[in-house]
């Protein structure tokens, strides 16, 4: 497993300081949603893609996904070959390509050498008619991507998602950690992070705020070295206080 | 669950809220068998782990450093 930043922690960061955060925080894996400021598009092209990933790969960073803005964008050639070029797969918004959709979206990523991943939340019967669509896909060519939302989701809820996803789970988005971490107590994270390990899951897992509120406490937090502690310590002033979600 | 049997086992706790980071760790590794081990990712030196293992899983476990770095810390904990 990959520990990730998605850009959407901060959003106003352009690439080479996006790398930066990752590296400062030990986050070896990115996630590039469109429309942030890093400045990676379907519009750019085929040497700029490559110049992003070679970029990030020497600031020590890999580039994992690139998160489509929507359905249009997700449908786009140039998203397609996004993929290919950038070498990384294209994930749908939740809910941006019915299951029925599937098979023809993943011929245009795998005619143009790219991938794609369908994005679901915690709710097995969710993932059980994705799973379905994708292994009527070109082989290879879709997996799945996992948005866990702690506060909303039943913590016990993982096991299923697991058991259904299988080795189609090619990237978890946790939605959480970082600066909230201390606020998700109760919330299942550590039995999900241990049903990971044991299940040896190799792929990314990228951190996301839970909501747009807190992208300052983000943004603090990846301004500064250093780790928040194991629970030992008494009182750390340098954490930030959120209130409850 | 995910078989991707030729990955080594890695438990990153950096993202456990912390009051839970160390119940976590012990509950994978107690769910190992003996002779397999995981790679636990923290944020910093997790030392006052071993004490606790060494207190809670006296002679059962093995404790290796594959990397103390400024960012991350990796330790290989194996079962006896």
């Amino acid at each position: 497993m990959r520990l990730g930043l998605s850009s959407a922690a901060a959003p106003d960061l352009v690439l080479a300081e996006l790398v930066a955060a990752g590296a400062r925080r030990g986050l070896a894996a990115l996630e590039l949603v469109s429309g942030d400021a890093h400045g990676v598009s379907p519009h750019l092209a085929a040497d700029a893609l490559r110049s992003v990933r070679q970029a990030a790969r020497e600031g020590g960073v890999e580039v994992v996904a690139f998160r489509a803005s929507g359905a249009l964008e997700v449908r786009s050639a140039a998203a397609a070959r996004l993929s290919a070029e950038l070498r990384v797969p294209v994930v749908t918004p939740r809910g941006a390509v019915a299951p029925d959709g599937v098979e023809a979206l993943a011929r245009l990523y795998a005619d143009a050498g790219g991938s794609l991943l369908l994005a679901h939340g915690s709710d097995p019967g969710e993932v059980t008619a994705l799973r379905r669509a994708a292994e009527r896909a070109p082989e290879g060519s879709v997996g799945l991507a996992w948005e866990l939302r702690p506060g909303a989701d039943d913590p016990r809820g993982g096991s299923g998602v697991l058991e259904v996803a299988g080795s189609l789970l090619r990237l978890v988005r946790l939605h959480g950690g970082g600066p909230e971490s201390a606020a998700q107590e109760g919330r299942g994270i550590g039995a999900l992070m241990a049903r990971l390990a044991l299940g040896r899951y190799a792929g990314p897992l990228v951190l996301a705020p839970s909501t747009p509120a807190y992208r300052r406490a983000w943004s603090a937090w990846l301004g500064r070295a250093g780790g928040w502690g194991c629970g030992s310590r008494q009182r750390d002033d340098s954490l930030v206080v959120l209130s409850g979600t | 669950m995910p078989q991707q049997t030729r990955e080594p086992m890695q438990l990153d706790v950096r993202v456990i809220p912390p009051r839970e980071k160390h119940p976590t760790i012990f509950a994978t590794f107690d769910a190992l068998e003996p002779g397999e081990s995981f790679v636990l990712l923290n944020d910093h030196d997790p030392f006052p782990l071993r004490y606790q293992f060494e207190a809670e899983r006296t002679g059962r476990f093995g404790w290796e450093y594959l990397e103390q770095g400024q960012a991350v810390w990796r330790v290989e904990i194996s079962r006896r």
